[in-house]
């Protein structure tokens, strides 16, 4: 900057070398006016992207952890039962994201198992699209619901984020309803909108959950194959005992296409 | 009510200076002004990219040509915005999150940056920093006392903290529509007891 302070002064010459000096200098004199402002800017700007720049090899990777942290949170949130959680090479038009959550570690052999999957929808709310994250379980059982984000209005829709009511749609399957007789959550008054927002997302993630479970088992990376089969076999025995009367969505599932994982699903109880 | 008069007059008087202006740029921190600690959060961003800039363009004002003064300080603006944004997103994702579009929106303050254009720039370093820092820290406590009022008749709480068991008493205040007729109450009782002020003093 110095440099740039005492070339008002002189004739523009060194730094840009003699030849670029002369250049300038021989041009008209508006041009000249022109020109040496817009260099002079140049420089202040890139010296701003050098100083932004160097500020972002120090916080880009702290910042992009604490994102990736707080989506794990999420997701542990809505499938507590897994601890690690991976993408999956699943794509459904329905879904914005498919991850797969797997159990912990087990001490003595050191296998996961597929606990379920969290699938993440765009819910159509009162105050524009949000996203959803839909946990559900190899039964085809939500396990969790939590809304990534939402503007909905404060002190009306936001009750979708309260535990209170998407607590409702915890062991739930098939296709929810709002409010009436069956299979159905009840709105909170006043929000009807958005909490029937939130019962749509949750149906097209038990619908897609569905899919992936009936039909995707041979996409599942190879050496979780095998864990795969037995857990889901004992987990359906755990849905059975829980509550016997919500295989809605294994049939509906089933209805399409019969995978191995569906064989066993069925067979084992 | 003596004392909050005599604040309600202090600060009339700081508004017949350029503050006013700066009654405008409150305008995008309107909207996440909904909990105390977002107002406080939004108040000293702004602060520190005030200060930051008048600092800077302080230092330059003798190397920046007449011309560029103003498109430097936008870039200024910019720079430190972007900065506070890559440190709070890293440090305090939360609080980034909560303040959302509205703290790089700091970067548009366009009343904050013509006061640093034509007033900080002409001051030498220290009185720059001071008074950016004042107008800054005015800003916050102003941002701060509406967020405060929102938080506590919108949503009954303060910080975060439950206050009144019920629900919350003045559900509008809690949205953007409830937060401009606050702040034109506000303006409106500061402009009042200014002009009381100035009523009395001849």
């Amino acid at each position: 900057m110095k440099k740039d302070g005492k070339k008002r002064l002189a004739p523009p010459a060194g730094k840009f070398g003699a030849a670029g000096g002369r250049l300038i200098a021989r041009l008209p004199a508006p041009a000249r006016e022109m020109l040496r402002p817009a260099l002079r800017l140049v420089l202040v700007m890139l010296a701003a992207v050098l100083a932004l720049s160097v500020l972002n090899v120090f916080t880009a990777n702290r910042a992009a952890a604490q994102r990736l942290e707080k989506n794990e949170t999420l997701l542990r949130g809505v499938l507590p039962e897994a601890t690690i959680f991976t993408e999956t090479a699943f794509r459904d038009e329905r879904a914005e994201m498919i991850y797969a959550g797997y159990t912990e570690p087990d001490d003595l052999t050191g296998e996961t198992v597929l606990a379920g999957y969290c699938i993440q929808v765009r819910a159509y709310g009162f105050g524009g699209p949000f996203e959803l994250l839909v946990g559900v379980d190899l039964d085809s059982a939500v396990t969790g619901v939590k809304p990534v984000s939402h503007n909905e209005t404060v002190g009306r829709g936001d009750v979708i984020g309260t535990a209170d009511f998407l607590g409702q749609f915890e062991g739930r399957s098939g296709t929810l309803t709002v409010g009436g007789d069956g299979n159905a959550v009840q709105a909170v008054s006043g929000a009807t909108f958005s909490c029937r927002a939130v019962n749509e997302g949750v149906n097209e993630a038990l619908a897609v959950a569905a899919d992936v479970l009936a039909g995707g088992e041979e996409d599942v990376p190879g050496e979780e194959q095998p864990d795969v089969t037995p857990d889901a076999a004992s987990s359906a025995e755990d849905g059975q005992t829980n509550g016997g009367d919500e295989n809605a969505a294994p049939t509906d599932a089933a209805a399409g296409t019969t995978g191995e994982g569906e064989e066993s699903l069925v067979g084992n109880p | 009510m003596s004392a909050i008069r005599k604040w309600l007059e202090d600060l009339g008087a700081t508004v017949k200076k350029p503050t006013a202006a700066f009654l405008m740029s409150m305008c995008a921190a309107l909207a996440v002004t909904t909990r105390l600690q977002d107002g406080v959060a939004i108040g000293l961003c702004i602060t520190v990219v005030l200060v930051l800039s008048s600092l800077t363009i302080s230092l330059l004002s003798s190397r920046v040509p007449e011309k560029l003064r103003e498109v430097t300080v936008l870039l200024l603006f910019a720079v430190y915005t972007t900065a506070a944004d890559m440190l709070l997103s890293a440090w305090l994702p939360s609080q980034n999150d909560a303040l959302g579009i509205f703290l790089p929106l700091i970067a548009a303050s366009g009343s904050l940056i013509a006061w640093v254009d034509r007033t900080a720039s002409r001051m030498p370093l220290r009185p720059a920093g001071l008074q950016s820092a004042l107008t800054g820290l005015r800003m916050t406590a102003a941002l701060a006392g509406l967020s405060l009022l929102r938080e506590l008749f919108g949503s009954g709480t303060v910080a975060g903290f439950p206050v009144f068991a019920s629900t919350a008493p003045v559900r509008l205040l809690s949205q953007p529509a409830g937060g401009f007729l606050l702040f034109g109450f506000l303006i409106a009782a500061v402009q009042g007891a200014a002009a009381a002020g100035r009523r009395k003093k001849p």
